[in-house]
């Protein structure tokens, strides 16, 4: 049973690790927009980033 | 707004770029691919140019509905937007010296819009960056201030259909942002404690029942001591803030319980840790802190959103005015016009200061500042008032007053005075919080006295379990969860509540006093009756005028253009020359010599005209047509009431609400309005503070009264009333002050708003109950020593959970249902 005064601790340690986490992405401002990045993946305005592919214009 | 159409593959005969119908005779088109795409008007023509033009025509095939027509006044006068004072507000310098703005964009409903504009404005020479969030309809833009002013960067969204206004994110957007993050953080580390005590806490119980050994007992208690410490002072902060505020200001609110609770809990617990002897309750004090936090983070939540909602339907468009200064047109801001200047009003304009016309004559619509429903003629020598918009000719007025001292900036003044006066109401949750910590301390002090005489030893401990037990928990969840659903279906419904306390407050009304023009009336005349002279037909007449008055921004022209369009009757299609005479009528010139002669009886030439049109009651205005030398007929126009009026005053009626209406129209006009819709009393001729007066008289026998209006001489009255509501299209000044919004043309959602606020109520007294009902129980085992952690454990959540889950019972609460009834 004493591996509870080591595991307790490493478990809560790791769930410290997540809390700081979502700190991190509160602060980082990445709750502010929930729908844009789902569909800004989808825009096809990288072309001239592709090698080998010209942009249209 | 976007049309409701689904399709986005324009038909022949639909703008490609906005979906409406294009006009008969209208040619713009442009071949791409092969494929000829038309357009309606210029400007949409001209914004798929722009929108090619920058290599972003993929934009057509990915958006989700049309695009709106861009507004030619709306992207020609944009230079007010340059005005140092005006940017002063909304636009930043960052450290790298480039300007910062945030656009508030109207029309964005789907990614492809999103993009379009991100595009656009990124190809705008001088912007550094844009980024629109999808989710709020704004846009981020950093640029550089030499090379760009702000007036192109809203011209280029303007340009493509979209609108785009300077939004202030500093007033009310920022201080929300932070207290969301400062909230979630809370959450975060509330979520994160409460979890692992809770995980410990299984141990703990599982220990109670079985046994355990005292050192991991200990340890448990100190592993969970450490872990609800910051969730007690952290995230519990906010309650033992509120608690100290309510105490300083003498005012005993609900988070005085809360913060009891929450610190009698814990810092016993903490003695059982220290000691090392008996049960501790840190899951009971996590768990609850963390569950009353989730509350109040949904209803700040729900209350920013109705907030934002509300913001997005005020203009922030700086006002602008066409002076003549030097000989020449100028545009400048309003602030800037001074006494004595020549102001050029155009149609459709609304006139920016109060003045004398000095210059042509035009028909005036003060529905907004007056109530009054039909526009009227103003000449030379006639006063106007900033406020009141142009209809149909273009005058220049001489500026007698501005600023302060304008009719307008008198009713802003009548409305902050009004809004000052109205004193602060308790709520029920505070009133039950005041008593509940009252009779617990009663209670306390009984058990205290009780068991020093009966076991000393015994009595601290019994005392506190006591004040462990009597968990506010679900007391201090009843409101919100009851206002945040309910606040949730009403804004389904297309009703915004500002707070949660108005439904409170709505549940309290015993008298509604409604507006006439624009609330219970349509606030436009229709046509009522058509009235063809001997030989002629009804069609023929309405499709001669439609087609005379084609093309007039005049509203009793655009009533007749669309009842003919409502009836599918083609006006006819005439070209010629066409004269308007503002106030009397137009004259059109075909090209065969034949004319048309449209407009007021004496305008028209007609003798002894009132014998001649059909009897009908109420006030009609009365269109003549002629053509040449035969009179084809008459129509006759009002503003009718809304269709659901009647029915929305009946249903008032019979809930134990009697209407009254208060206008500034004509008394014999609102007296017949009043008649026809059925209300208990109907006064007329009231000037914006008579409005606000009449309010107070009311509330002077002892009413509380809801005020429902739309224009700027309903606002002192929307103020001073205990409650207010403004219909769609409201005025500025009254959104500003009104606590609720209606978004639909829907009279009967103020009946099912009512009757929302009446079940609201009846579901927080009953929670209320469950949660009393609860401590009932539990306070009588806590005063006889037989208190354990576990009863704590299972009968806090499941209080909880009963008060929400009652509360979901107001999710399905719907107009449908009141008809039934």
């Amino acid at each position: 049973m004493d591996a509870i005064y080591i595991l307790l601790p490493v478990a809560l340690f790791l769930g410290l690790i997540g809390l700081i986490l979502m700190i991190w992405a509160l602060k980082s401002g990445q709750f502010e927009d929930m729908e844009g990045p789902a569909h800004r993946i989808l825009f096809d305005d990288d072309d001239d980033l592709i090698p080998g592919k010209k942009s249209k214009k | 707004m976007t049309t409701p159409t689904q399709s986005t593959i324009a038909s022949e005969d639909t703008c490609y770029h906005c979906g409406l119908a294009i006009p008969g005779g209208v040619i713009h088109e442009e071949v791409v691919d092969n494929q000829r795409h038309r357009f309606c008007c210029t400007g949409c023509h001209a914004a798929f140019q722009m929108i090619r033009g920058a290599g972003l025509d993929h934009f057509y095939d990915r958006r989700d509905g049309f695009t709106d027509r861009p507004d030619d006044a709306r992207v020609n006068s944009l230079s007010a937007f340059d005005d140092p004072a005006f940017q002063e507000k909304y636009v930043q310098t960052n450290a790298a010296g480039q300007q910062e703005v945030h656009l508030l964009l109207d029309g964005i409903h789907c990614a492809a819009c999103v993009w379009v504009n991100e595009k656009i404005l990124q190809q705008t020479p001088g912007v550094a960056e844009a980024r629109v969030n999808f989710s709020t309809h704004r846009a981020h833009v950093v640029w550089d201030g030499d090379k760009a002013a702000l007036s192109t960067l809203i011209g280029a969204v303007r340009r493509i259909g979209y609108d785009a206004e300077p939004y202030d994110v500093h007033a009310v957007e920022a201080r929300y942002r932070r207290f969301d993050r400062d909230m979630l953080t809370r959450l975060g580390v509330g979520g994160f404690g409460a979890g692992n005590i809770m995980l410990i806490a299984v141990a703990l119980y599982a220990g109670y029942f079985q046994g355990i050994q005292s050192q991991y007992k200990d340890y448990f208690h100190w592993v969970s001591l450490i872990l609800a410490t910051p969730v007690v002072f952290y995230s519990g902060w906010p309650f033992m803030r509120g608690a100290f505020n309510g105490l300083r200001m003498r005012h005993l609110n609900m988070d005085l319980p809360i913060a009891l609770g929450a610190l009698v809990t814990y810092f016993y617990s903490v003695a059982v840790t220290v000691r090392g002897v008996g049960e501790v309750y840190f899951d009971s004090v996590a768990t609850f802190v963390f569950v009353l936090l989730v509350g109040r983070y949904f209803e700040s939540a729900a209350r920013r959103k109705a907030a934002g909602a509300t913001e997005r339907l005020l203009s922030l468009e700086p006002q602008t005015a066409v002076v003549i200064r030097d000989g020449k047109e100028q545009t400048i801001p309003v602030r800037q016009v001074a006494v004595g200047d020549h102001v050029v009003i155009r149609p459709g304009d609304t006139f920016p200061v109060d003045g004398v016309i000095i210059q042509g004559s035009t028909t005036v619509n003060s529905a907004m500042l007056t109530g009054e429903s039909l526009p009227v003629l103003c000449g030379e020598g006639e006063r106007v008032s900033g406020g009141t918009s142009n209809v149909d000719g273009s005058v220049i007025v001489e500026a007698q007053r501005v600023g302060a001292e304008t009719t307008l900036a008198r009713i802003v003044r009548l409305v902050e005075r009004a809004q000052s006066e109205r004193p602060p109401i308790q709520t029920l949750a505070d009133r039950v919080a005041a008593r509940f910590v009252g009779v617990i301390l009663v209670l306390a002090a009984a058990t205290l006295s009780y068991w020093l005489w009966r076991d000393p030893a015994q009595a601290l401990e019994n005392t506190v379990a006591l004040l462990i037990i009597t968990c506010p928990c679900a007391l201090g969840l009843a409101t919100p969860a009851a206002m945040i659903v309910a606040t949730g279906n009403a804004a389904r419904q297309g009703v915004l509540i500002r707070s949660g306390e108005v439904l409170e407050r709505l549940a309290r009304i015993t008298r509604v006093v409604m507006d006439k023009t624009g609330t219970l009336t349509q606030g436009m005349p229709e046509v009522v009756v058509i009235h063809p002279m001997a030989g002629q037909s009804e069609s023929v007449l309405l499709a001669t005028i439609a087609g005379v008055e084609r093309h007039s921004e005049h509203p009793l022209a655009r009533a007749v253009v669309s009842l003919a369009n409502a009836r599918k009757i083609e006006p006819e299609d005439m070209d010629g020359q066409l004269k308007n005479y503002p106030g009397r009528g137009v004259v059109l010139r075909m090209e065969g010599g034949v004319v048309y002669r449209v407009g007021r009886a004496e305008f028209v030439g007609v003798q002894d005209w009132q014998a001649q049109v059909p009897k009908h009651e109420g006030h009609l205005t009365w269109i003549w047509c002629r053509r040449d030398d035969t009179i084809m007929g008459v129509i006759g126009l009002m503003d009718q009431l809304k269709i659901d009026a009647a029915e929305t005053v009946q249903h008032l009626k019979k809930n134990g609400l009697p209407v009254s209406l208060l206008s500034g129209d004509r008394q014999d006009v609102v007296s017949y309005i009043g008649q026809q819709a059925g209300v208990e009393q109907a006064i007329g001729d009231a000037l914006p503070d008579e409005k606000a007066e009449a309010i107070s008289l009311l509330q002077g026998q002892g009413q509380r009264v809801a005020m429902i209006g739309d224009g700027i001489n309903d606002a002192p009255a929307l103020a001073r009333a205990d409650l207010s509501m403004v219909v769609e299209q409201a005025s500025d000044v009254s959104v500003a002050t009104a606590d609720v919004v209606m978004l639909n043309q829907n009279l009967k959602s103020i009946v099912t708003l009512f009757s929302l606020a009446e079940k609201t109520m009846h579901i927080i007294r009953q929670n209320f109950l469950f949660s009393i009902l609860y401590n009932a129980i539990a306070i009588p085992l806590a005063m006889s020593g037989h208190v354990l952690p576990i009863v704590a454990a299972i009968a806090m959540p499941l209080s909880s959970l009963t008060v929400v889950g009652n509360a979901m019972r107001l999710r399905n609460i719907d107009s449908k249902q009141r008809d039934v009834e």
